[in-house]
């Protein structure tokens, strides 16, 4: 049995979470940014670093008021390690230590990654992965495509080289002229439109297991934009050609991503004899990417619940209870790791 | 008991102050590494002075102007330590901590320095009222000419210095403008004058009013603040 408080600030979501024995939510606590990036078209880091100071100690008292719980109950502290924005994951890792060093409580420094993939444990009742599984983590900074053999193992099969996908559709929600974030609205709009309208590219399409996403929103800007005079200020001036469907260009360059997602994971089961395959981040809360893998895989297929599939510290808990369970104790002394992949942590089995 | 973090600059310092006495304090160049050094700074300060964590009663923190990413460490760590002991956190001003920590009785008048990076300073003036240094001027961004451009009539200059900012208050110096540099030793910002303004703050009003959730660093921009 564990009690465990996760904290996760890596981007900008200012969340909290109390979880039981890395299943059973007890609370589950996130204040998003979304309306303060909505005017810069994307996550503003220096803005993001500052809601998370304010909303850091509400957001925490928060998940331990819904979980009817005092901190003297906790078994463990477990906070977002990295990757993420440097000054946002410092929030989070400080607010963290200052809590274990004053309460006691052991503390530990969890991979945002491993948290999303820990997303789908989530689950009542419980259901374990029936190892190998591959793991495809698509959110809006990562694009991850990992093997993994059992708890804490795992091999990173590849990644975006550029763009992550839902990066992709914020830049091209804004090409589009849709608000941020652009994955769920271009959705929406996709459902009105034809994705046969445009043969939008499908990018890399080579016996790796990365990704390329760049070139994709690049076809999409020459295929519906045309540069106009300069604005005022001179900023360049990109507007939409006369007679461009949006509903159709969205419809076309979702399934053209979808496509590309769809193709390299299904393979990358094949070639590693996976008995599942699963999705998470908050792309995988994409309607047609559930499908389109679901009727192509000839494989169970999993994701989270939609509330569990953007950025939230339940699943940092979750990730974290297994690795409470084989021991795992961070010193208040660890760094912040800003870049730090998957393949990069322990390849020990943890028990579960 | 209460203790007090400083992560404003690039150095760290922390104190321990029981509303009566100083029980501890220490300042050191940290660098970019307040979030790897100071909570195990604090576990070692408390070991050190025979504390346990949960005897600690009231916490202080340098609010800015300073390091963006610094001042988030500190308030947030700050936050996190007053949650656990459902203890208040009281915010001081860095300007503000760098004045106090200066003697009065020589001149009336005082300008406390914060760097801000790349050459330029945050500024702010004080004057010797009833005992205490207390502001007589908004902050400001500026640097050492600007700096020394502004001072009319005597005044003394303190916090951070840096060799290119005594070079620049010496040469003014040597131009007449009626400027006293104060000695090192109060020019460094300490953490334990962090500690006397914030015991200041606490017996003045009750700890209540002190909510962790509404301390908030002071960024300074170019321009007002």
């Amino acid at each position: 049995m564990s009690i465990i408080l996760g904290i996760e600030t890596s981007c900008d979501e200012t969340a909290a979470a109390v979880i039981i024995d890395g299943q059973r939510i007890a609370s589950n606590v996130v204040a998003s940014q979304i309306d303060l990036h909505a005017q810069y078209g994307g996550v503003y880091p220096e803005v993001a670093s500052r809601a998370h100071v304010e909303a850091i100690d509400p957001v925490v008292r928060q998940a331990l008021t819904d979980a009817a719980l005092s901190i003297d109950r906790l078994d463990a502290i477990a906070v977002t390690r990295g990757p993420g924005l440097v000054g946002s994951l410092l929030v989070g890792i400080s607010y963290a230590k200052g809590l274990a060093l004053m309460s006691g409580k052991p503390l530990l420094g969890i991979n945002h990654l491993e948290g999303h993939i820990y997303s789908l444990w989530l689950t009542q009742p419980l259901q374990e992965a029936n190892f190998p599984v591959v793991v495809l983590i698509v959110s809006g900074g990562h694009t991850e495509l990992v093997l993994m053999r059992g708890h804490g193992v795992y091999e990173r099969l590849g990644g975006t080289l550029d763009d992550a996908a839902g990066e992709a559709f914020d830049k091209v929600g804004r090409v589009l002229g849709l608000p941020f974030p652009g994955g769920p609205n271009i959705q929406r709009t996709a459902e009105a439109g034809q994705a046969d309208a445009y043969q939008f590219p499908r990018a890399k399409r080579d016996q790796s297991f990365d990704f390329s996403f760049s070139g994709l929103k690049t076809a999409v800007l020459r295929e519906v934009t045309r540069t106009s005079p300069k604005g005022p200020h001179g900023e360049k001036g990109v507007t939409l050609k006369e007679g461009v469907s949006v509903a159709d260009a969205a419809a076309s360059f979702q399934a053209a991503l979808v496509d590309a997602l769809v193709e390299k994971t299904v393979r990358a089961a094949q070639t590693y004899d996976a008995n599942e395959i699963l999705l998470a981040g908050g792309v995988s809360a994409n309607a047609l990417l559930r499908t389109q893998i679901k009727n192509t895989a000839q494989l169970p297929v999993r994701y989270p619940p939609l509330n569990l599939c953007t950025d939230n510290a339940a699943m940092i808990a979750a990730a974290a209870h297994h690795r409470f369970a084989a021991g795992q104790r961070d010193s208040i002394a660890f760094d912040v790791l800003p870049t730090w992949p998957l393949s990069r942590l322990s390849h020990a089995p943890l028990d579960a | 008991m209460l203790l007090a973090l400083d992560t404003a600059t690039r150095q760290l310092g922390l104190a321990l102050h029981d509303g009566a006495a100083l029980i501890l304090e220490q300042t050191w160049p940290s660098d970019n590494q307040h979030n790897v050094q100071l909570a195990s700074a604090v576990a070692a300060a408390l070991e050190r002075c025979k504390i346990t964590p949960s005897s600690l009663t009231a916490f202080a923190v340098a609010i800015g102007p300073g390091s963006f990413t610094g001042l988030r460490i500190g308030v947030a760590a700050a936050k996190g330590m007053a949650m656990a002991n459902h203890a208040p956190l009281i915010g001081v001003n860095t300007l503000d901590i760098a004045a106090a920590g200066v003697p009065g009785g020589g001149s009336n008048a005082l300008v406390a320095c914060v760097a801000a990076g790349r050459g330029r300073v945050v500024v702010r003036s004080y004057s010797w009222r009833k005992g205490e240094w207390r502001p007589r001027s908004d902050m400001r961004l500026t640097d050492w000419i600007g700096l020394a451009s502004s001072i009319d009539g005597s005044a003394i200059i303190t916090g951070d210095i840096d060799a290119a900012g005594l070079e620049t208050l010496a040469d003014a110096q040597r131009q007449g403008i009626p400027i006293t540099i104060a000695p090192a030793g109060y020019r460094l910002r300490r953490a334990g004058i962090l500690a006397e303004l914030a015991w200041a703050q606490l017996r003045a009003q009750s700890s209540a009013g002190f909510d962790p959730a509404q301390v908030v660093p002071v960024y300074v921009k170019s321009g007002a603040l």
